[in-house]
């Protein structure tokens, strides 16, 4: 027992900042800053049960069905967030290399794995799902033994998500391999499941009715929502009985959790949790203890065919090279799934705007909250872009060498991002002006605003890295919890992304295309200003830092 | 004919003045200039607030003014701007060691008050009104404050009786003299020239010209900071000053002495408070002061500008003009005072303080409320006793705003509004605090562009001093075209970031073509540091290197081309795979295909690689990487060699083929240069070494020098450990 909790303090303090502790003041506020989160989000849950009554349920009750909605959505992210999480770490993660030479049983630093995991899966519940419930069972009038119960019983219910998570993550990491083997398969399944996404959310989106009134359909919306709910309650029997278990089991009016099927409920969880974890133990385990000496050498086997060697440009060099290597890293996804879906974003938002009947007040809020929500995400996901140059480590420092501008190679490496940022804003005003009929010229405008602040939120992204750069800790961890240039990016983010929908806010009633003249010329000025301070932090800079 | 009396006796009693101070000379020649501001301004304000009545109020546009010619009118209107600016000139120019403000009393104010000798008559009649032509006090006040400034501008000339010729960037002056013109404008002057003003430029909520004036409000701050902050700081101490004086005495246009007979005309609101604090801490130089209207007045300026209170004036109206001569300043002086480091940024003590000076403000101004609206007089401090606020948030502000409570003192029922204001309070101090933050941040921007312009500046002038030394020739040929294969380290000196302790001090070492030249060294004694100088990854504090007669600081890329570099850490772009990293580099280096092949093929023999070249670099070990990192230094062929500890990780054979390398590619004529722990390889492969200790060079000798006395390794291990030895080691290296 004391190598396993040597064990998990260990891999703890890796994932977590303990700092607090060695200081009584910080530990203090620590403990307020907990308690207060916990309040917080109980006070919103509250706020969120007893608005809904006012909003939509005429009955004045909430149905216990939401809880099922809303636990089990938290269940099924969980679950996969456990599932990759654990895939990740179990089979293919560093520290496997060092763990396997400490002198304990090798069963302990599996198990040790595992319990980070429903450590993080308890802390989760902690701040999300218990908050909920109790904002819930406040709402219902339910405290007291109730929220003890809540308590006692997400000590188990957190182990769940992980143990399936540790199930499921086998199938997981032969998929997983598989897709390294053969990349082409890997892009063609993410490109198809991309492609389905798009045209699932097309088609929903298209489903929404040309008009929508919510004062006169409040009736239909109802019944469709609670239909919806009792479907819940229907076909996800597990989660449902788990919510039985939590919240109590109905008698009359009321809740008890002092109740027989309460604790055969409880029983059957219990039950479930002994199941997966014998599944754990004979399935994961050994795969685990295989993978464990296997995971830095199986690959080297792979002969590739031979090459010839071939001369390129400068700039066609730094351009093949930065767009392989960004391929072939994880980050990839991020910019690709936001880059599609701003679009799809833009066509459910105006899809729901048309059919609502606005004033023109209304309408100018619509135009402004359209261009909010097409440069916010992507601004929000440049967020990597500030991490861009130091994930690439100590091969920064090799960058220095070259003997040529460094402005060539820097620039190259946003140069994916850029284009296809521009691309997806394209497309997103184009899909909003089929909304609100903009002329050619207004569409040109629109975009190239859009575009700038995009493009100019790219360099200061870009700049906060080269000036604070984290390739050390990149290089030695391979990733930097609380990286400030990541912070610093994403409030620049939010701040100039919500300046410039303010300001168009303030500016439509001006006329359409005066603001668009406008808001090109801000983004314009946003974008040759960054792009002018990116290039001169290079030049003054760049091999001090 | 009474005003060419008083006036003319004046002015002789003014050249007589000036005459007989002209000649005074040691203490009193500062003293009595100090003594002779203060009279004049004791004369300014007294002719100031003497005025009674304001009939240019109800001037609107230049067929209303009382003077029988448009001309003479503006005249005079330039006239009232051009004393303005020569009265703060001149009252402040004593107390400011500023050569051109001397200048400025000799060229500009006599000048300025010659012309409103002449125009005294016509002024007397536009600004005080026809009547008070008949020798009204105000009119003599006015005579004798003109008689004054034409002395005080005469002393300049007396004393200093030439012609200055311009000198240096004498149009700077000019625009400057413009800005102070400009600034000091009576604000009435608009609505005397052009009348109201059309009706459709409304200046209320956030139309295009209210937007205007709010994108002015961000901008005239930065000019003034992009202008100011290169000059002195008494120079930039004293355009804030003059700037905050003669707004202020823009702004107090209206005010005369019967206003400070009833306090409830006085300007207690928050911004007009700031309009005397900022200048009153500019002369007493009171810190705690500023730091109440840096925090306070800033946000409600700016508050103020957002939701302005004057009610339908147009765009010239005096009252519209007066409202953002007032809240411009009160909104940008406090954070210029800051961003031109005339005050200091302000530590949480200055917020203490400022907020306990906000918490008897917002009392003084909640008693004076609602001890004055029980007198029957409508005031409304700081906005604290009406619903001009609440009115802006909704019902909910006005529901908090109507629960009151009433206290009643020797006969007044003095009415509060509890909530409302407590909140009020709660808030502002709030905003005060959060706001805080949104400023450091935005000095933390100008002082970083500022460092960054510093900067752009060297790095122009050493270009120009590059191309200098080049004499004409190409800025890619070598500074030292007879260097040939060398490496030169001259007075090469490195100190981190603002850390005040050298890394490496003073290093001199040249190493030529043919060498395998060791650099041995403790870790951290400097080995990686002036490697790390070599290949321009981090800047040379002090001296210089050249690589083959190429300057490394100036012209970097010729350097850089030269080299071959093997870091301590291997650094490779792992999803790449060997081939495609290599072919990579050899792009950089412009390696022609066939080169690069049989390079290539050569090495990848050598070191074994032939099955996983074309497998991406993630899946090589440490040994592989490292062979990868030697490659990619050696694909061009460079004339220096650099490697960084290389062997760390590396199997017997591998070394072996390294070592082989080295030798091959010295005997080729180029320089191997390589920093090791692993004394018998460096004693087995090198011709000289060189020794590093707490960043300095130790000595420079061949193998054979050092085995004259001792084996390497001994004469390494005493030269780091032993000080005695490690003195005389120095001494004789010097």
């Amino acid at each position: 027992m004391k190598h396993l909790k040597a064990l998990v303090m260990m891999q703890l303090k890796d994932k977590l900042d303990f700092s607090f502790l060695s200081s009584k003041q910080r530990t203090i506020s620590k403990i307020v800053f907990t308690i207060l989160k916990f309040g917080i989000v109980t006070a919103v849950s509250y706020v969120v049960f007893m608005l809904l009554p006012m909003l939509l349920f005429t009955s004045g009750r909430v149905p216990p069905n939401i809880m099922v909605f809303i636990f089990g959505l938290i269940f099924i992210l969980s679950t996969i967030s456990c599932t990759v999480g654990l895939m990740k770490n179990l089979y293919f993660a560093d520290d496997n290399k060092v763990l396997i030479t400490f002198p304990v049983n090798a069963n302990m630093i599996f198990v040790s794995k595992l319990i980070i995991y429903y450590f993080f899966e308890l802390k989760r519940s902690l701040f999300l799902t218990i908050p909920i419930f109790l904002g819930y069972e406040v709402f219902s009038k339910m405290i007291g033994l109730h929220t003890v119960w809540l308590f006692i019983a997400f000590i188990f219910i957190s182990a769940l998500p992980v143990l399936i998570g540790a199930v499921l993550s086998i199938p997981a990491m032969f998929i997983y391999r598989f897709f390294r083997k053969v990349p082409v398969v890997k892009l063609l399944t993410y490109a198809a499941v991309a492609a389905a996404a798009v045209f699932a959310s097309v088609s929903l989106i298209s489903l929404i009715p040309d008009k929508i009134n919510l004062i006169e359909q409040r009736g239909t919306i109802e019944r469709m929502v609670l239909e919806g709910l009792k479907w819940c309650g229907d076909h996800v029997y597990p989660v449902n009985l788990l919510v039985s278990m939590l919240v109590g089991y109905p008698t009359g009016f009321e809740y008890s959790i002092l109740h027989l099927n309460v604790l055969l409920y409880f029983g059957i969880m219990v039950g479930i949790i002994v199941l997966l974890s014998a599944l754990v133990f004979f399935l994961s385990r050994p795969l685990f203890f295989g993978m464990m000496s296997k995971s830095f050498e199986f690959e080297k086997k792979l002969i590739s065919k031979t090459n010839p060697n071939k001369k390129r440009g400068v700039i066609a060099t730094f351009f093949k090279t930065e767009l392989s290597s960004l391929l072939r890293s994880g980050i990839t996804a991020t910019f690709i799934i936001m880059y599609l879906a701003v679009p799809v974003l833009i066509f459910l938002l105006n899809k729901v705007y048309v059919a609502m009947d606005t004033d023109t007040e209304g309408k100018y809020m619509t135009y402004s909250f359209n261009l909010l929500i097409m440069i916010l995400p992507l601004m929000a996901s440049n967020a990597v872009i500030a991490t861009l140059y130091s994930r690439d480590g100590r091969v920064s420092y090799l960058r220095k060498t070259f003997p040529l501008t460094p402005l060539i190679p820097l620039v190259i490496k946003v140069i994916p991002m850029l284009i296809c940022s521009a691309i997806s804003i394209i497309a997103s005003v184009i899909v909003f002006s089929r909304f609100v009929s903009l002329s050619g010229v207004e569409i040109t405008l629109l975009a190239i605003g859009l575009i700038g602040m995009q493009w100019g939120h790219v360099f200061f992204c870009a700049t906060a890295d080269l000036m604070n750069p984290q390739n050390e800790a990149y290089a030695t961890t391979g990733n930097v919890d609380d990286n400030p240039n990541e912070t610093s990016a994403t409030v620049m983010a939010f701040i100039a992304s919500a300046i410039y929908a303010f300001f168009s806010y303030v500016i439509i009633p001006e006329g359409v295309t005066t603001a668009c003249v406008k808001l090109c010329l801000i983004g314009i000025v946003f974008m040759v200003a960054l792009i002018y301070m990116f290039v001169t932090k290079i030049k003054v800079y760049f091999y001090e830092k | 004919m009474q005003y060419l009396i008083t006036y003319g006796s004046l002015a002789i009693l003014a050249g007589v003045g000036a005459l007989l101070f002209k000649n005074e000379k040691g203490r009193n020649s500062t003293l009595i200039p100090k003594v002779l501001a203060f009279i004049f301004v004791a004369i300014y304000v007294a002719r100031y607030y003497f005025y009674v009545e304001y009939p240019i109020d109800n001037v609107f546009g230049l067929d209303q003014t009382p003077l029988s010619s448009k001309f003479v009118t503006v005249l005079v209107l330039l006239s009232v701007a051009f004393t303005q600016v020569s009265f703060c000139v001149l009252a402040l120019a004593p107390f400011y060691k500023i050569d051109f403000l001397k200048l400025f009393a000799k060229y500009f104010c006599l000048p300025a008050y010659i012309l409103a000798s002449v125009l005294v008559p016509h002024t007397v009649d536009l600004l005080m009104g026809p009547e008070f032509s008949d020798y009204g006090f105000s009119a003599i006040m006015h005579c004798i404050e003109v008689a004054f400034g034409l002395f005080l501008s005469l002393t300049y000339w007396l004393k200093d009786f030439k012609w200055n010729k311009p000198e240096g960037k004498w149009w700077l002056l000019i625009i400057a003299l413009f800005f102070m013109v400009l600034s000091s404008f009576p604000s009435y002057g608009l609505q005397v020239l052009f009348g109201r003003g059309p009706a459709a430029f409304v200046v209320d909520d956030f139309t295009s010209t209210h937007r205007m004036f709010l994108y002015a409000g961000f901008i005239i701050p930065v000019i003034i900071y992009f202008a100011l902050r290169e000059r002195d700081l008494e120079v930039r101490r004293f355009a804030m000053t003059f700037l905050s004086i003669t707004l202020l005495l823009s702004y107090c246009t209206r005010f005369k002495y019967t206003t400070f007979l009833q306090p409830w005309y006085w300007p207690l609101h928050l911004c007009n408070t700031a309009m005397f604090i900022v200048p009153v801490c500019l002369l007493l130089r009171a810190k705690k002061l500023f730091y109440f209207t840096y925090f306070i007045n800033v946000m409600g300026a700016f508050l103020a500008m957002i939701m302005p209170n004057y009610e339908e004036a147009r765009i010239f109206e005096w009252s519209l003009v007066n409202f953002w001569v007032n809240h411009y300043p009160a909104f940008f002086m406090p954070l210029l005072l800051v961003a031109l480091k005339i005050f200091e940024r302000p530590k949480i003590k200055q917020f203490y303080y400022s907020m306990a000076g906000f918490l008897f403000y917002f009392i003084v101004a909640l008693l004076a409320n609602a001890l004055f609206t029980s007198m029957g007089h409508d005031v409304d401090f700081f906005f604290l006793n009406s619903d001009f606020i609440p009115d802006k948030f909704g019902k909910w502000a006005e529901d908090l705003f109507k629960i009151t409570a009433s206290i009643n003192i020797a006969g007044h029922s003095l009415e509060f509004h509890p909530i409302y204001q407590l909140l009020f309070f709660i808030v502002y101090v709030g905003i005060a605090f959060g706001i805080w933050f949104v400023y450091s941040e935005f000095f933390i921007l100008a002082d970083a562009h500022y460092d960054m312009l510093v900067r752009k500046r060297k790095i122009r002038l050493d270009k120009l001093a590059l191309q200098a030394k080049l004499d004409g020739r190409s800025i890619e040929e070598p500074m030292n075209p007879d260097a040939g294969i060398k490496l030169e380290l001259k007075n090469f000196s490195k100190r981190y970031a603002t850390s005040k302790i050298y890394a490496v001090k003073n290093a001199c070492l040249t190493v030529n073509g043919g060498e395998i030249f060791g650099f041995l060294g403790p870790n951290g004694a400097g080995k990686s540091t002036i490697i790390k100088s070599i290949v321009g990854i981090q800047p040379i504090t002090e001296g210089a290197i050249e690589i083959c007669g190429f300057d490394c600081a100036t012209q970097p890329r010729s350097a850089k081309a030269q080299i071959g570099y093997v870091p301590d850490h291997y650094a490779l772009y792992e999803k790449l795979t060997g081939r495609e990293y290599i072919n990579y580099i050899a792009d950089i280096y412009d390696v022609s295909v066939e080169d690069r092949t049989a390079r290539i093929n050569e090495m990848v023999a050598l070191f074994e690689l032939e099955g996983s070249f074309d497998n991406s670099m993630k899946t090589y070990s440490h040994g592989m990487k490292q062979k990868i990192t030697i490659m990619a230094a050696l694909v061009h062929n460079p004339k220096l060699w650099i490697l960084d500890e290389p062997l760390t990780g590396l199997d017997p054979n591998s070394i072996f083929q390294v070592k082989e390398c080295m030798r091959r590619h010295a005997e080729a004529g180029n320089i191997v240069f390589f920093s090791s722990h692993i004394i018998d390889v460096v004693e087995r492969i090198c011709d000289r070494i060189a020794i590093i200790k707490k960043g300095n060079i130790m000595c420079c000798k061949t193998i054979a020098e050092v085995e004259e006395e001792c084996p390497l390794e001994e004469f390494y291990l005493k030269t780091i450990n032993d000080e005695e030895f490690a003195a005389k080691v120095l001494a004789s290296n010097k």
